[in-house]
């Protein structure tokens, strides 16, 4: 076929695509957008089915038969999860206005302007050789189709690779990098990648569907031929095939890393969709392309072989047709091809241009400082402008490099052989992506130490052995080690030499990739920002992340705006500042309008959504250098909030320690001044005690002494006058005695030394025993008992002896305060209810006054007042008698009024366990 | 069309998990080597029925798992959805 016309047909077909392109677009911004469906977002998904798909599959399949299925089955396998991984991904990209994987990892270790650029690099390093297999696709299936044409206007494989980047970076600038405003969608972009999507599926499918009924008839046919022939039935299965299980597995995961975290993928799936909803259709439809369009590979494979023999296996799709003479069909597969290459060149181009200029580029632009107020309108258009023009220069530098690639290294390779590559180079994101998903405790210092580590192992153990065949590398080298070391042969490392290349290089870079990432950021700490950044991406689905509050301060309005009008132009400035205005009516709305704009600073969140409006465009490290330099804004740093309160806490810790410690204190001292008046009532008590106790011992002790100076003095006494003296000095000993066993018996009590010894005591027994003991002194003074005790009354626990005591002592009482003319009556009466025993001693004597209805009971009371009551005894009688019934778990109190007797009355407890517990 | 619930959609979300990691199973050795051999059906390869049998499956129940969208709840609008293009933009 002529040169000219397939020229003029790419370009043509080009030309209709960016046609259709626009029409997306103006579409799109007239509200009716084509894009906005999950057919064309599945379809667009299907760039992963790149030149490598299209024309490499079947030279894969042709020499190591199904194992070229893996690369499509990892994403099959990844794709039921996408609605727990990719629908995260996508929440988290648009909350924080994210538009590469570069930005992601940028953002959410700290909004690190490092990570972003190493993360660049990575992926502009790792994707350079996979643009090259486009290129070289697109080359060599030209060279095909044109073959046997004359001499080439385009100067052979070469001069076709270079023209074909030449237009590719045209198109591609004109397609993703057009627009004036530097914005994250591209819908013409994504509605053209599904066409061709669609149009590269018709195409393999018609050769398919000719191969196999057109040159065999049908599929057993096929089969059948192939195997007759060894070589070919051995494709049949993969251990045949010489595939290992490792070697399987391997390619699944790395097509499952590569389907979400390749550059191109990353843009379509993510940042170009517009509905997270698109995902549940995109799940399986995406999946049903990649098997229909591997429908025939095999067949097409085995075809090939069988037709054509020995010829590059890898262009049997455009082979086969022109073998058979079929031009109209061979160009038909060369567009498709084209299509495959195009539509991956395009976008991956365009992701990386954005990652390029927003991570190497705008974060040392903006550090450039605006040298002055009033230029900085024009400062920030420039910068926009900067922007553009830095994508554009990337576009172009990227597809060149690439060119330069395939030149240099590339042309010896396989296609999939180099795509691999690539995918291995973006596996090496897998860890610090799947970490800043679902791991908090990922920092910035950690992804940073992984990525570099798994990049470095990639590139000895996979990218270094490539560099062999254009000679850069001497051979001797992969079999020797670097530097002469045997440990260090690329390709077994450490002598690792059971794994085949791609699983070895893996393994390595993985396992150093994983242990830096995971070691590192364990034994660092992550800063605040990077704590705020976790959580906001890994509890995405648990709302509320996304406002960052006050995270900025002390930006005058007239600056944002200048600067928001310098990236987004005024008319999109103007729209989202009201957008702003709608969603915080409360925020400064007075301050949005133009007229009456005034320096006070902005509000906070006007500045975060400001960023995040930036971070669209030149990503959030350069928009956040970009905010805090134009606008002087200062970053409110979460170290700085915390620092803050945690200091303020402090010292309202310390302030209430304070306050607590004067609180004891003053309890303290208040403690301390009752007891000291608590003592100084005791010491004079103890006074009077003692003042009264010796009284009491001097008085019988005097008339003892007298009595007996004058039976020493008087030795002639008569007799009956010696026996009344006698009589006396013995009774008044019996008194001092009787006083000494009191003032022991009140001692013993108040000393708490005093015991009961308890039993069932029957009460009626011991009135009996009490008034028998007092009869004598009763009948002296004529006076006369009444007992009412009953028989039935219930037995009281108590010890009988000190019962009996308080009894005569009440008795006694009793009958020195009752008349001593005959009319004196002592009524004792017992009754139990309610659980206890009462007992009243009533007399028809003197009365008390009520006010010493209490102070009788203390000791000596009587001794110290003579005038009341009671003129004889000891004044011990009742303070015991109080001490005992208390003991007993009793009460003991008086009703009396001065005239008219009055009336003991004692309550014991009938049951008490107490008691019998007591010592 | 129905709406999942906020525990029905967690739910869904176990059982593509399940799915993925049944198949993942079933799609690698040693399991798959229980097809790796060189029979053929009806002319074609096992393995190579196998494979593609597993995947129209595998594809199948997904899409029978995500048939409802999920509560509305959990498509909670965002800030990039209220910023639409400048339609005189392109």
């Amino acid at each position: 076929m002529a040169e000219l016309p397939v020229i003029g047909v790419s370009v043509g077909y080009l030309a209709a695509l960016f046609g259709v392109a626009y029409w997306a677009e103006r579409r799109s911004g007239a509200r009716r957008s084509l894009v906005g469906n999950p057919y064309i977002y599945a379809l667009s998904l299907a760039v992963y089915c790149t030149a490598w798909t299209y024309y490499g599959s079947v030279g894969r399949a042709s020499q190591v038969g199904i194992e070229f299925l893996a690369i499509y089955l990892g994403p099959t396998l990844l794709a039921p999860i996408w609605w727990l991984l990719l629908r995260k991904i996508i929440r988290i990209c648009r909350q924080q206005r994210l538009t590469s994987i570069a930005d992601f990892l940028s953002a959410r270790y700290g909004k690190s302007a490092s990570l972003g650029a190493v993360v660049t690099v990575l992926c502009v390093v790792g994707s350079i050789p996979y643009i090259a297999l486009q290129i070289k696709a697109i080359a060599a299936s030209f060279a095909l189709l044109t073959q046997g044409s004359g001499p080439s206007v385009l100067g052979g494989v070469g001069g076709v690779a270079l023209a074909t980047t030449i237009v590719l970076a045209f198109f591609t600038i004109i397609f993703g990098v057009r627009s004036v405003e530097a914005t994250e969608r591209h819908d013409g972009m994504v509605f053209a990648v599904a066409v061709e999507s669609l149009v590269k599926l018709v195409a393999f499918l018609a050769v398919g569907v000719f191969v196999v009924w057109g040159l065999f008839s049908g599929p057993t046919d096929i089969f059948d031929q192939a195997a007759a022939v060894p070589a070919l039935k051995r494709l049949f299965t993969l251990q045949d095939s010489g595939v290992t299980a490792p070697h399987w597995r391997t390619l699944l995961l790395l097509s499952g890393a590569a389907i979400i975290l390749l550059p191109r993928q990353f843009q379509l799936a993510v940042v170009e969709n517009t509905n997270e909803d698109h995902l549940r259709k995109a799940m399986w439809l995406f999946p049903l392309y990649l098997l229909i369009i591997n429908l025939f590979v095999l067949p097409i494979a085995l075809g090939g072989a069988l037709r054509l023999g020995a010829t590059d296996a890898d262009f049997y799709v455009l082979a086969l047709p022109l073998h058979a003479n079929s031009p109209g069909l061979a160009l038909l597969t060369y567009i498709g091809g084209l299509s495959a290459a195009s539509s991956m060149i395009i976008v991956e181009t365009v992701a990386l241009a954005v990652m390029l200029s927003n991570h190497l580029l705008m974060p040392l632009l903006v550090r450039i400082p605006a040298a002055h107020i009033t230029r900085r309108p024009g400062w920030f258009a420039y910068l926009s402008q900067s922007a553009l023009w830095g994508r554009r220069l990337a576009v172009a530098v990227v597809l060149l490099l690439a060119y330069g690639w395939y030149m240099t290294v590339g042309q010896g390779l396989a296609l999939v052989n180099i795509g691999l590559v690539s995918f291995a180079a973006v596996a090496q994101l897998v860890p610090v992506v799947l970490g800043s998903l679902y791991w908090k405790g990922g920092t910035r210092s950690g992804a940073m130490a992984g990525l570099l580590g798994g990049f470095l192992l990639w590139f000895v153990t996979l990218v270094l052995p490539t560099f062999v065949g254009p000679g850069w590398l001497a051979p001797q080298v992969l079999a020797d080690g670097l530097f002469g070391l045997p440990q260090l042969r690329p390709e077994a490392l450490f002598g690792l030499t059971t794994l085949d290349p791609l699983t070895h290089g893996l393994f390595w870079s993985w396992t150093v990739n994983i242990l830096l990432f995971v070691g590192v950021s364990l034994f660092g700490e992550p800063s605040g920002d990077e704590a705020q950044q976790a959580v906001a991406f890994v509890d995405v689905f648990k709302g509320g992340a996304g406002a960052t509050g006050a995270a900025w301060a002390g930006a005058p309005l007239p600056d944002v705006r200048a600067l928001l009008t310098g990236f987004l132009g005024p008319k999109r400035t103007a729209q989202a500042l009201r957008q702003f205005s709608d969603r915080h009516p409360d925020a400064l709305t007075s301050q949005l309008l133009p007229a009456n704009a005034t320096p006070a600073d902005t509000d906070p969140r006007l500045l975060t959504w400001a960023e995040k409006l930036l971070a669209g465009s030149i990503g959030p490290a350069a928009a956040r250098l970009l905010l805090a330099s134009a606008t002087g804004a200062q970053r409110v740093t979460f170290e700085g909030v915390v620092g803050a309160l945690r200091e303020s806490q402090q010292l309202v810790e310390a302030n209430r320690q304070l306050r607590r410690q004067q609180r004891e204190l003053q309890r303290l001292t208040t403690e301390l001044q009752t007891a000291y008046h608590q003592l100084q009532g005791l010491d004079q008590l103890k006074d009077e005690f003692l003042s009264t106790v010796t009284h009491e011992l001097r008085t019988p002790l005097t008339s003892i002494r007298a009595l007996a100076e004058i039976l020493y003095d008087v030795p002639d006494l008569q007799d009956p006058e010696r026996s009344r003296f006698l009589l006396t000095i013995t009774r008044e000993s019996d008194r001092l005695s009787r006083l000494i066993t009191l003032v022991l018996d009140l001692e013993k009590f108040e000393s708490g030394k005093a015991t009961l010894d308890v039993s069932s005591v029957d009460m009626a027994d011991v009135v009996a025993d009490a008034v028998a003991a007092t009869e004598q002194l009763a009948t002296e003074r004529q006076i006369q008992f009444q007992l009412d005790t009953p028989a039935t009354l219930p037995f009281v626990p108590a010890d009988r002896d000190r019962l009996m005591q308080v009894l005569v002592n009440l008795l006694s009482n009793a009958i020195k305060a009752s008349p001593t003319d005959g009319t004196g009556r002592i009524s004792v009466r017992a009754t139990a209810e309610a659980g206890q025993m009462q007992l009243t001693v009533t007399d028809n004597g003197k009365g008390i006054d009520p006010a010493y209805h209490t102070l009788i009971f203390d000791k000596f009371f009587q001794a110290r007042n003579q005038s009341v009551r009671k003129p004889e005894g000891s004044g011990l009688g009742l303070a015991i008698t109080k001490k005992i019934v208390e003991l007993h778990l009793g009460t003991i109190s008086v009703e009396s009024a001065a005239t008219c007797g009055a009336v003991f009355r004692v309550t014991l407890p009938l049951v008490s366990d107490k008691l019998y517990s007591r010592p | 069309m129905p709406v999942l619930t906020e525990r029905a959609a967690q739910r869904r979300g176990q059982q593509l998990m399940f799915v993925a990691l049944t198949f993942a199973a079933l799609l690698t050795f040693p399991m798959l080597g229980v097809w790796d051999q060189p029979a053929r059906l009806g002319g074609v390869p096992v393995l190579w029925l196998a494979i593609f049998g597993s995947w129209l499956l595998l594809i199948c129940l997904t899409a029978w798992l995500v048939r409802h969208p999920a509560a509305p709840k959990s498509e909670a609008p965002t800030e990039s959805n209220s910023i639409n293009p400048d339609p005189t933009r392109g």
